[in-house]
């Protein structure tokens, strides 16, 4: 067991105690105290520091799908479009080869989350107004299209994506980073907003007229609720997360391709469903408790590959077969585990599935 | 009768026809509704009862004709601006948003109805005093879906109610009830139009009609076929032929003269 496996763990159980249902504060102070702490204090006892960061990458996934998925009910297919819009924008924006921008990152992010905003604004327009499969289907071939589409415009580089410089000191706020702590607190940051972003979301007038939404659309709007328009904002706000996850990733990784093991690979659009269903879908802390969690187990798999041959060959199966036992044991993701309704111990799982078998 | 009815008309039905494909629906359907009333809908299984509520709510458009609500044409609103401008209804099989507390249900109604003006925390508050005036005060922090159906069908009400609005359709809330709820649930929609709250009522329970209502409008095969206070239309005999069969005719005109 190395650092990086006992942070995994040390984050997913004080997530879940913050995620806590109480109503005594200290409760749930202290775990997100401790939490935030572990988190800042890592790249002093962490063993590979850039382990940790794509964890970030996955979270801000999964929080992005959390908004429209989560809250609003309408479980998007095709997150990978605006993952790989935002890496692209982040690319352009800094690259410093010729027909480039050679922006400084910060604009870059900036201009990845517009330019995903505004994407998702375009196309949320028509694809809104599908609901359940045919919403899905839909935005999984606008994930399609978009690797297409992209790969086909000359100024972005076409078949071979844009190289941008190699990050190997940086400055962050007020102090000059090393390559792996810099990226590991830039991804920090901007996870930290988002769970913001998604707590203030959760107790706001907007994020009641989503979850109604989700819940019934016809009495939403018999209620008074702009339908459309919740939608399509929160369509926007998960796309603008989701691309920044791109921008992230672009930047870490120097560069973007079109091709399919680029920013468009089915990893990054998987992911964000995965993530919040780990953790709990339409919650607060579900996506980041899921980011942890399943990267977690990925990455002790991947540790103990290394060493066991049956491991190796039987990765993705394990990897699977834990996702299923996960939606069978707890539909309601690892939150349910601290939620304060219904059964609890082994007559939660057993009630669980019951409810879930077809 | 202790609400009091205006010579406003509050909401006007004029001509409204209504067509799926080659079905006819609505053939043109015309009524009013003064304004402190509370008017009864009623017809066959069939009749268009829900798809008139479907287009007075905006849920649907009328294929041609106009509904008024306060003197503004509505038809082909969007259905959360006729929310808006003070119209609540509830649906027949009931939608509680499953997932979210009994409070929150309500709050959403309190938040976005009427003027779509009050924050979330306002709302919880005003939530908490409609779940006391329904009798669910209780369960308020208990999840929706743990209601058994009459908790259900007063979640409704109040999800409505929590919009103050100034006209309420409510689409067979008292269906399925036993006597004794019955009673209670009369009770509660009378309350409601005893604060001047404007009621539309779509019902099958006949006794409700009559106990109720001031006026009755009746439709059979998308057409009025009679309209007026609850004793004269028990005894119209179109109405007799469509709806009633002739025994409980006899029974419930006999119970409004009592």
């Amino acid at each position: 067991m190395n650092a990086n496996t006992v942070i995994f763990a040390v984050v997913v159980v004080l997530g879940l105690l913050t995620a806590r249902r109480t109503t005594v504060t200290w409760h749930r102070v202290l775990p997100l105290g401790l939490l935030t702490g572990i988190l800042l204090l890592a790249p002093a006892f962490s063993d590979n520091l850039s382990v940790l960061t794509p964890v970030f990458i996955g979270a801000l996934l999964g929080m992005g799908w959390n908004i429209i998925g989560g809250y609003a009910g309408y479980g998007s297919f095709g997150q990978v479009a605006f993952f790989g819009i935002g890496a692209y924008a982040m690319a352009a924006s800094i690259a410093t080869t010729e027909n480039f921008l050679a922006l400084p990152p910060v604009a870059g992010l900036l201009i990845a989350a517009a330019v995903s905003g505004v994407y998702a604004l375009l196309v949320g327009l028509p694809v809104l107004r599908l609901r359940g499969h045919y919403f899905a289907i839909t935005t999984l071939t606008l994930a399609i299209a978009t690797q297409q589409l992209v790969k086909n415009l000359d100024f972005l580089g076409g078949a071979s994506g844009i190289s941008t410089p190699i990050i190997r000191k940086q400055q962050l706020l007020f102090a000059e980073l090393d390559r792996d702590t810099y990226f590991y607190f830039l991804g920090f940051i901007l996870t930290a907003g988002a769970v913001l972003a998604t707590w203030w979301l959760s107790r706001s007038k907007f994020g009641y007229g989503l979850q109604a939404i989700r819940e019934n659309e016809d009495a939403a709007t018999s209620m008074g609720i702009d339908t459309t328009r919740y939608k399509l904002q929160a369509f926007i706000i998960a796309a603008v997360i989701t691309g920044v996850a791109g921008a992230l990733q672009a930047y870490l990784r120097s560069g973007v391709s079109p091709e399919d093991d680029g920013v468009f690979q089915i990893r990054f659009n998987l992911l964000p469903l995965i993530i919040p269903l780990i953790g709990g879908t339409g919650t607060v802390w579900g996506p980041l408790i899921g980011a942890f969690a399943f990267l977690g187990i990925e990455h002790v798999l991947t540790s103990a590959s290394g060493s066991s041959t049956f491991v190796q060959d039987w990765e993705r199966v394990i990897t699977g077969a834990i996702i299923v036992a996960v939606v069978l044991l707890l539909p309601r993701g690892l939150v349910q585990l601290v939620g304060s309704r219904g059964p609890r111990g082994w007559r939660m799982f057993a009630d669980n599935i019951r409810a879930t078998r077809v | 009768m202790s609400h009091v009815v205006g010579d406003e008309v509050i909401l006007d039905v004029r001509d409204v026809r209504r067509t799926f494909g080659g079905v006819i629906a609505l053939g043109g359907v015309s009524f009013q509704v003064p304004r402190g009333s509370i008017t009864g809908l009623i017809g066959p299984n069939g009749s268009g009862k829900t798809t008139l509520v479907n287009i007075i709510s905006g849920m649907l458009r009328p294929t041609s004709g106009t509904v008024m609500l306060k003197g503004n044409d509505i038809s082909g609103t969007a259905a959360h601006k006729i929310a808006r401008m003070g119209l609540a209804r509830t649906f027949q099989v009931v939608r509680p948003f499953a997932n979210m507390t009994v409070r929150e249900n309500v709050a959403v109604g309190a938040m976005f109805g009427g003027a779509n003006r009050r924050s979330a925390s306002e709302a919880m508050e005003v939530a908490g005093s409609v779940l006391q005036k329904v009798g669910l005060g209780a369960r308020a922090d208990a999840p929706a879906e743990e209601l058994a159906i009459m908790g259900r069908k007063r979640l409704e009400l109040a999800r409505a109610l929590a919009s103050q609005p100034e006209v309420l359709l409510l689409d067979e809330v008292l269906a399925g009830l036993r006597a004794g709820e019955l009673e209670e649930a009369i009770a509660l929609v009378r309350s409601v139009s005893e604060t001047g709250v404007t009621i539309l009522i779509i019902e099958h329970v006949l006794k409700v009609i009559v106990s109720l209502c001031d006026e009755v409008v009746v439709i059979n095969r998308g057409r009025k076929i009679a309209e007026g206070p609850p004793s004269a239309v028990m005894r119209n005999q179109a109405v007799i032929d469509a709806y009633l069969g002739h025994r409980a005719a006899t029974r419930h005109s006999g119970a409004a003269d009592a």
